[in-house]
């Protein structure tokens, strides 16, 4: 009992405490003037420090206030009440008290002195007027001098002691940078840009005045405002680097980049030698020195951004490369980004020699032969090429695109085949010994104009697209060929000799144009309009000239000399309504033209005229449940229209075990393409599925039907086809093992057939593979860095005319870049491991595999980091051969291309750098 | 119109009678403006992707969200879809995200749509330094005083509150102010909330109780949880955690 009252007095004392150290503080708010207790009044006390609110209550009906648990201390005590000018007084809170402070008496604000108000209450202040600018440039001040020096400067406006700044009479309550009052609050962004010679111009304006909405100023204020706009970045730059390397004998690499700019003008250029590789720029390179002719970017309707890199003919290749590059670039944007000019000068020099050995397998009804023809070529190709693209952005509404692209190409070549055909049971059929030698000048011109405009009604858009294409081209070669040909018992029985001059002479012009209009039907409905105009023509004349007994070659070869002039015309409407809501999209339309072909044949003086219908429909659905799920399906249908040289080719003999022949009765096909996918990714988790589907058949495809005659030639013409189809489907999973080492696989079927004749026999080819693949990536930043990718892939293929041969085999890649990075020491070594293995098979029992590896050892030098040396290893295990195994209905050819193989190069990099430096398309 | 001619009403019985009207429930609309390029511009102007990104972009993107409340509750979230809207990726507001505040029971109970996850934040409610400050602006008609603090250690938030709305609630989870809150500002997420409108109509006991869902999470395990999903997103992740946070 006695315990039980100790630990009760205990417990009470403790309390006692604890109300001791809070108090409350009472009183009642009154305005005395009016003698009226105000209820509701705010009553709050404040750190009188730093102005913290530490507590608030609210007056209760009869005016007055009860404030409790207040700690002691010292507080700034404060009273509002709108309409009513503020109470602020010190006061002391004493521990355990009730701190009574009671009348409080308040002052409307109208009975206070004018000047309390001003000071009080500048936010309040309103005066009607228009903007006045003022241009930063035309008042003089010192060159450190801050943008207060440069506003005493300005008629009209007034900066006092204090720094407060009024104009026309009033004092000014807001400063906005670049219209922007919040964005500027942040010191990152006060700190960076305001000294006097940052400011382009000062606007000075009241509330949100129509000038405020047209500077894109739109504060919600009612108040004088100064708006200081700065000035674009004027920053002067270069950035560069010269690159030499050389493995002291045979191979050698170099190039040498630069950059200067000024603000958003920029020149730039480049030169480059290199007799390792086919593209001696990276792909950054070409984005900061070379303008990246080759790349467009596209943005779509929902914001994502594509970028497309139309391969260069240049730029890739098989065989033993020796390239020279140079360009100039001159870029700049003017008048506030409104304008934009890019313009551009390539000049690529390569030469390649190499040998590439193919081996095709015939299957024929009845028997089966192999082909085989070893290529060894020379040539050289040196282009000029300019381009040009100007961006207007009119106005917010509307933009426009001209684009102007010229090149010359001037290439020269000479190649040498040698084949034989050997049949199945070991005979040879036929051999060719074939020479072409050829000089080849080719000038194109491409220029388009792009204009669109946005209307204000939502939705409402119209765009026009005009391309213009120019080509001409001559050609000028020789062609000396022996083609003999065995029957079965291994005699000759035909022997042919050719020797040839082929004159080629080709010009054309195109104009493409696209008229576009989307207009909203009715809400979340819209119809878009599309009318296409496309007319092309095309003289070619072709003329080869057999050798007189001069020596001359003055001979016209009748049969194998033409001229032609090829004329098209076509026009295709389209419509498509899209419907939007929420997470649903559906789009349907068609598209609907007709198209003239007519084919002048100017030495006979007759023309043959063909018109084809095009349909086009298309429906398509997406469905976003969630963010970053998706699942899509779409329909195409298109009419796909032989074209002239099917219907009637050109008689050509240039490879005399493959001759083409026409077709006057080919059909349009029709092609059905169905999709359908889905995926969902989780970003917080890293863990991403996917899976498509495509599915595409053809009526009446346009097939190949081939009679191979007893001497092994290849005689073939285009015929249409039914049942031709191919099925692709993968299903993918990716997730993260550990943060940024991401995993991903997928694997899936491609099931097609193939539909053609030989011999006058139908064949039906059914290619069945199987695509497994794997990838691994570890991103993080650390001392090791790498990813790999594998590829395996199982093909099966049976043509019904052979059904007792299949081909079946297994191909793989692998791919494979490690870094190991020791910053400390500034050295990187990288390893690049990339195999091409195929399984061997009867017709395929060469070498087959291919393992690549590479590595590179690269140290910074230097202060600024601005050497590096570099040591690199090409193909270690010196086996590069560049393989390509292809099925195609009843052939199936592999070519096994000469290419680079073992080498070292020692390379020096000197990096210089003013202002700026590179950017880099990998820059977040 | 309605809704003006109650503005004009309240406003002729502000001004005409000394015992002033306090506004105790009603429904304002916020208009919240966000410049989405401006950390790109700021950070990665070297980008190619993102100025390709922001040719196709509103540079400010302008949505519509409201706030009803009576004297112990209040809910703020999405007015209406803004469809001219395009997003940087990620970032499209949620019609579903809402955040509650529960005023007499101090706590907050926000529903929130964060890529794949949906979380259901409960807490009390957040108990935030405000320095208070003389400067006053006008808002929709109300005279407001700023205040500023801070949230997550360094993120600025500026706050303009009216004493003439008695209900300490705001945009989003502010709130705990001597009045309502009706403009905001965080420079470092270079977005701003003003309130363009007050209607005077009392928030239904439905609307101030929404279906909630999602994973049950508190302030604290929400940015753990966030922290540890974009470990590697540099100043992009902290903006999105911040944005997460309010």
């Amino acid at each position: 009992m006695y315990r039980n009252l100790f630990v009760f007095l205990c417990l009470f004392i403790a309390l006692g405490n604890l109300q001791a150290q809070s108090s409350s503080i009472k009183g009642t708010i009154t305005d005395t003037l009016n003698k009226q207790n105000l209820s509701n009044a705010v009553v709050s006390i404040l750190r009188p420090k730093d102005s913290v609110l530490v507590k608030f209550v609210r007056t209760d009906i009869k005016g007055s206030f009860d404030m409790k648990q207040v700690p002691a201390g010292k507080y700034l005590f404060m009273v509002s009440f709108p309409n009513y000018a503020e109470y602020v007084d010190q006061i002391s809170v004493e521990a355990g008290a009730d701190n009574t402070l009671g009348m409080i008496p308040l002052i409307t604000r109208a009975t206070l002195l004018q000047e309390v108000i001003v000071k009080q209450r500048i936010s309040a202040i309103r005066v009607k007027g228009d903007t006045t600018e003022y241009r930063a440039d035309s008042f003089h001040v010192g060159p450190n001098a801050d943008v207060q020096e440069l506003l005493k400067k300005m008629p009209g406006i007034q900066v006092n002691s204090k720094g407060e700044i009024s104009t026309q009479g009033e004092k000014v309550s807001k400063i906005l940078v670049d219209g922007e009052e919040f964005f500027s609050d942040d010191p990152a962004v006060v700190t960076k840009n305001l000294r006097a010679d940052a400011i382009d111009k000062v606007q000075v304006f009241d509330k949100k005045s129509d000038q405020a909405v047209f500077t894109g100023i739109d504060d919600g204020q009612k108040q004088k405002t100064i708006n200081l706009q700065l000035k674009e970045d004027k920053k002067k730059g270069f950035f560069g680097k010269v690159e030499a390397g050389t493995n002291f004998d045979q191979y050698r690499s170099g190039k040498a980049l630069a950059n200067a700019f000024k603000g958003k003008r920029k020149i730039a250029g480049y030169i480059s030698s290199d007799n390792t590789k086919f593209e001696t720029l990276s792909w950054d390179e070409n984005r900061n020195y070379a303008g990246d002719p080759n790349t467009t970017t596209e943005i779509s309707d929902d914001g994502g951004v594509s970028i497309n890199w139309s391969g260069d003919e240049f730029s890739w290749g098989q065989g033993l490369p020796n390239s020279t590059t140079a360009g100039l670039l001159y870029s700049n944007k003017w008048n506030k980004d409104k304008h934009a000019s890019n313009n551009g000068y390539q000049y690529n020099n390569l030469k390649v020699t190499g040998k590439t050995t193919s081996v095709t397998e015939n299957i024929l009804p009845d028997t089966s032969f192999t082909n085989t023809t070893n290529q060894t070529q020379a040539n050289e190709r040196t282009r000029n090429r300019i381009n040009s693209i100007y961006d207007w952005n009119i106005d917010s509404s509307s933009s426009l695109k001209v684009t102007i692209k010229a090149s010359d190409t001037k290439s020269s070549g000479l190649s040498n085949y040698l084949g034989q055909s050997i049949s199945s049971d070991k005979k040879l059929i036929n051999e060719s010994d074939r020479t072409t030698n050829n000089v080849d000048d080719n000038k194109n011109l491409n220029s388009s104009i792009f204009w669109r405009k946005k209307f204000k009604k939502k939705g409402r858009t119209i765009s026009l697209n005009t391309d213009l294409g120019f080509t001409d081209r001559e050609e000028n070669g020789f062609l000396l060929a022996k083609n003999s040909f065995y029957d079965k018992t291994g005699l000759l029985i035909k022997l042919d000799n050719i020797d040839q001059r082929k004159v080629n002479k080709q010009n054309g012009s195109t104009i493409n144009a696209t008229a576009s209009f989307t207009e909203p039907l009715w809400k979340n409905t819209f119809l878009i309009l599309n009318y296409k105009l496309n007319i092309t023509q095309n003289d070619a004349e072709r003329n080869t000239y057999n050798k007189s007994s001069n020596g001359k070659y003055d001979l016209l070869s009748d049969s194998l000399s033409n001229h032609f002039i090829f004329n098209t015309l076509g026009h295709t409407g389209a419509f498509n309504i899209r419907y939007n809501v929420k997470k649903f999209n559906f789009a349907v339309g068609s598209g609907l033209g007709t198209v003239n072909y007519r084919m002048t044949d100017v030495r006979k003086g007759n023309n043959q005229d063909v018109r084809f219908t095009n349909f086009l429909p298309a429906v398509s659905l997406n469905y976003t449940p969630k963010q970053q799920r998706k699942v899509s399906f779409s329909y195409n249908g298109s009419t796909q229209n032989p074209t002239l040289t099917q219907i009637q080719p050109l008689i050509d003999n240039t490879d005399p075990l493959n001759i083409t022949v026409g077709n006057p009765n080919l059909k349009q096909a029709f092609v059905h393409n169905l999709n359908l996918r889905a995926s969902d990714y989780k970003v917080l988790k890293s863990r991403s599925i996917f899976f498509n589907l495509n599915y595409t058949a053809t009526e009446n495809a346009i097939s190949n039907n081939s009679f191979v005659d007893s001497l092994g030639r290849r005689v073939n013409q285009s015929i249409n086809v039914d049942g031709n189809f191919n099925l692709r489907g993968s299903l993918g999973y990716g997730f993260d093992i550990i943060p940024s080492l991401n995993f991903n696989i997928d694997a899936g079927p491609r099931i097609n057939r193939y539909v053609n004749y030989v011999n006058g026999k139908r064949n039906e080819t059914r290619n069945t593979a199987t695509n497994i693949s794997v990838n691994m990536g570890y991103w993080a930043d650390k001392w090791i860095n790498f990813w790999m990718n594998f590829d395996a892939n199982y093909n099966h293929s049976v043509s019904s005319i052979r059904p007792d041969i299949a081909t079946n085999y297994w191909s793989y890649t692998y791919e494979t870049n490690i870094e190991f990075r020791f910053k400390k020491q500034k050295f990187y070594w990288n390893w690049n491991a990339d195999f091409n293995l195929y399984q061997k098979t009867a017709d395929f029992a060469g070498v087959n595999n291919v393992y690549l590896v590479n590595t590179t050892l690269r140290k910074v030098i230097g202060k600024d980091d601005k050497w590096e040396t570099r040591l690199y290893v090409n193909d270690i295990f010196n086996q590069n051969l560049g393989i390509n195994r292809n099925i195609s209905s009843n052939f199936i050819t592999e070519t096994t291309s000469q290419n680079i193989q073992r080498y070292f190069m020692l390379s020096l990099v000197y990096n210089f750098s003013k202002n700026g430096k590179p950017s880099s398309m990998m820059g977040f | 119109m309605k809704q003006l001619l109650i503005l004009f009403c309240l406003f002729i019985s502000l001004l005409t009678n000394a015992q002033t009207q306090f506004i105790t429930k009603g429904r304002i609309e916020f208009e919240k403006k966000m410049n989405q390029f401006k950390p790109f511009e700021e950070n990665e102007s070297d980008n190619e992707w993102m100025k390709e990104m922001m040719k196709s972009m509103p540079r400010i993107l302008t949505d519509v969200y409201e706030l009803r409340f009576n004297e112990t509750k209040s809910i703020y979230k999405l007015a209406k879809e803004n469809t001219d809207n395009k997003y940087m990726w990620g970032t499209k507001p949620s019609e579903t995200d809402h955040v509650v505040n529960d005023l007499d029971g101090k706590t907050v109970s926000a529903q929130r749509e964060i890529f794949e996850n949906t979380y259901l934040i409960k807490d009390s409610l957040r108990n935030l330094e405000w320095k208070i400050t003389s400067e006053t602006r006008d808002i929709a008609g109300f005279e407001c005083k700023k205040a500023v603090t801070k949230i997550c250690d360094s993120v600025v938030v500026v706050a303009f509150y009216t004493d003439q709305i008695s209900v300490s609630a705001g945009p989003e989870s502010f709130g705990g102010l001597p009045g309502m809150i009706l403009g905001l500002a965080i420079p470092r997420l270079y977005t701003t909330w003003f309130a363009t409108k007050l209607e005077l109509i009392e928030p239904t006991p439905a609307q101030l109780a929404p279906v909630q869902k999602g994973k049950k999470v508190n302030w604290n395990q929400l940015y753990v949880e966030l922290k540890k999903g974009m470990k590697d997103w540099g100043k992009e992740g902290h903006r999105r955690i911040w944005t997460a946070s309010l």
